[in-house]
């Protein structure tokens, strides 16, 4: 069985054979306060806190904003240092001064897909220097780069991602907010998912479709400390 | 012609044709952004006028990443030697404090209409990015081109294009589009990227093989790059010294003043750069010669002019290097000496056919070293900088 990278949520890693599949494009849907974020932190977080490194990419909020949130659910990323990068393509624009430091990379604008590519697959690749070769990439979100980017521009940028993602044998997680965009715009990138997870806040359901596996539904909440999932009875 | 400020393409295609445009088409994962500043910068620096033409991010980054690449933007701004139009603000929604902005990015007669009021005479003009544009309106290709192809007429005309997925037709129409096609691609060897500026067709003629390494320096911008020229020879010919003299900046292995890992050098020579490895040179290091020459592009063999006892070691560590397979050199060390040999008879002492160069030097005082650098940047790429040396001497 290939290996897993588990998402630190034990129901959907059970539903998963024990985790995301290495190399997977993995999208999370949802409308806003969904917990999609959350998910994903947990992700990035379960991944840097064992053996993996994790590259985050903020598009909507200041990177300090992302790391303060997981802190206060007891995800605390400084203890790991050397072992993550934050790519903020948020910050940059109100303070367009900000200077690159080892764990933090700013790109300007989520328009500049030559500039956001090649930092993303630097960090990625410089982990693999570094001799870790399992990691995670957390893209929070696409719906930036829509609001600015044509569906079919967003599809080929991410395709690129997809592949070099999977060349890396890396696991990925995009954050993708459906109600926000056009239905086809959002069919064109849901194409690019080897596993689709969908949480609906109104019915407390969340959806786990894997690519050749029957979907599989969990009744969740937002526990202390994060995501919570559980089968009905 | 007007010149990129990159050795090798500069000095044999002699730049890009006056009042043309050239496409550089960036492959993904390359930023192109540095190299194009860079060029820019050079540009306004020695040649004319350069306007940046920027629809995919705030002109302050542009402005950020000049000052990280070494160069002194604000100066040539203020001289009106380069000159940014903001072409992202206007499409972002995002107040704009340049002096030429164009309101609607989308239309492109709007676009032209604010690049020559900025004016054109002596102007290279940079747009960054065709590709941006081409995301941002679906089906906007005959606009761009239309736009390049107007702009020519009155400048030099410079495009970017990363090729993310899009249809072979349109990177084929694209291409068409210009007189000159160049392109920015990655070799990559594990972890490791390396960059290759292509020329695939400058006017009317077609190229094949004409590649050129590049690194971005931060500082110093693009430079023609050699990642590893091997400094070999036997035990103290000097080796560490010559390393220390060829070298920008150098740092050494040593104990009790003999090299027992290696010499390190990073050399960046008139718009060359290359990491230069320095190997010991006793016996009991051999095992790791070949080692230390793998993936090596040229070697320099330091000898002892005054020392031809020494010789035999030297043709010994030439076969362990594998040094007669790629470009090599001679630094004919200490020939300051009474009893020196002429570069001719160490030639034939080590025989050595008439194409490699035997340079007398003197490392400990820089003597033969500007020589010795030129020699090795002719043998890596076939431009001659002592030429260059010599009229810049003369001037």
């Amino acid at each position: 069985m290939a290996p897993r990278s588990k998402t630190g949520i034990d129901g959907i890693d059970a539903a998963l054979d024990g985790g995301v599949r290495s190399g997977s494009f993995c999208i999370i849907s949802g409308p806003s306060l969904s917990g999609r974020e959350l998910l994903a932190q947990q992700f990035f977080f379960t991944g840097i806190s064992s053996e993996e490194a994790g590259t985050f990419l903020t598009t909507k909020e200041f990177m300090t904003d992302v790391v303060a949130q997981m802190a206060e659910r007891g995800m605390d990323v400084s203890k790991f240092p050397g072992k993550y990068v934050f790519v903020d393509s948020y910050s940059p624009q109100s303070d367009p001064s900000l200077q690159d430091t080892p764990s933090v990379k700013y790109v300007a604008s989520v328009a500049d897909f030559a500039k956001l590519s090649n930092t993303i697959i630097t960090s990625m690749t410089d982990f693999v220097g570094r001799g870790v070769f399992q990691q995670r990439l957390v893209v929070d979100s696409i719906d930036t780069v829509l609001m600015y980017v044509s569906a079919a521009g967003v599809y080929r940028f991410l395709s690129y991602l997809r592949a070099k993602v999977k060349g890396l044998k890396a696991v990925s997680v995009l954050l993708i907010q459906p109600d926000l965009h056009e239905e086809k715009d959002v069919k064109t990138i849901m194409q690019l998912a080897d596993v689709l997870i969908d949480m609906d806040p109104n019915s407390g359901l969340l959806s786990v479709a894997q690519t050749g596996s029957p979907k599989q539904i969990f009744h969740y909440k937002i526990g202390e400390k994060g995501i919570e999932v559980w089968k009905s009875e | 012609m007007f010149k990129l400020g990159i050795r090798i393409f500069d000095d044999k295609l002699r730049g890009l044709p006056e009042r043309s445009s050239a496409l550089f088409i960036s492959s993904p994962g390359i930023d192109p952004a540095p190299f194009a500043i860079s060029t820019l910068c050079y540009v306004a620096r020695d040649q004319g006028k350069a306007i940046y033409v920027v629809n995919n991010k705030p002109p302050a980054s542009v402005r950020r990443e000049a000052d990280i690449l070494g160069f002194d933007l604000p100066s040539l701004e203020r001289a009106g030697r380069f000159v940014m139009v903001d072409s992202y603000s206007g499409f972002s929604g995002q107040p704009s404090s340049e002096k030429f902005v164009v309101k609607d990015p989308s239309k492109v007669d709007l676009v032209r209409e604010t690049i020559e009021r900025a004016g054109l005479e002596r102007a290279v003009v940079l747009l960054d990015s065709m590709s941006s544009f081409l995301d941002m309106h679906e089906n906007g290709l005959d606009d761009f081109l239309r736009l390049a192809a107007e702009l020519k007429g009155k400048a030099n005309v410079m495009v970017l294009f990363s090729t993310f997925g899009y249809d072979p037709d349109c990177v084929k129409r694209a291409k068409a589009g210009f007189d000159s096609v160049l392109s920015l691609r990655p070799v990559e060897e594990g972890s490791i990227m390396r960059q290759f500026l292509y020329a695939e067709r400058i006017g009317k003629d077609q190229y094949e093989k004409l590649a050129v390494p590049i690194k971005i320096l931060r500082p110093g911008g693009v430079r023609v790059y050699f990642p590893k020229v091997l400094i070999t020879g036997p035990h103290r010919s000097g080796k560490s010294t010559m390393v220390r003299a060829m070298s920008t900046t150098a740092v050494s292995v040593d104990r009790m003043g003999t090299t027992v890992a290696m010499d390190y050098g990073y050399l960046d020579y008139k718009g060359f750069a290359c990491d230069l490895y320095g190997t010991p040179g006793q016996e009991l290091f051999d095992p790791i010669l070949g080692i230390l020459a793998e993936e090596a592009v040229a070697v320099v063999l330091v000898v002892n002019a005054t020392d031809p006892r020494t010789f035999e070691r030297a043709r010994a560590m030439l076969l362990r290097t594998r040094a007669r397979t790629m470009p090599l050199l001679v630094a004919a060390n200490y020939s300051d000496g009474e009893e020196a040999l002429p570069p001719s008879e160490i030639r034939r002492l080590l025989e050595l056919p008439d194409e490699v160069p035997v340079i007398p030097t003197v490392a400990i005082e820089k003597k033969g070293i500007p020589e010795l650098l030129d020699a090795l940047v002719y043998k890596l790429t076939g431009v001659a900088l002592a030429e260059s040396r010599k009229e810049e001497g003369e001037r």
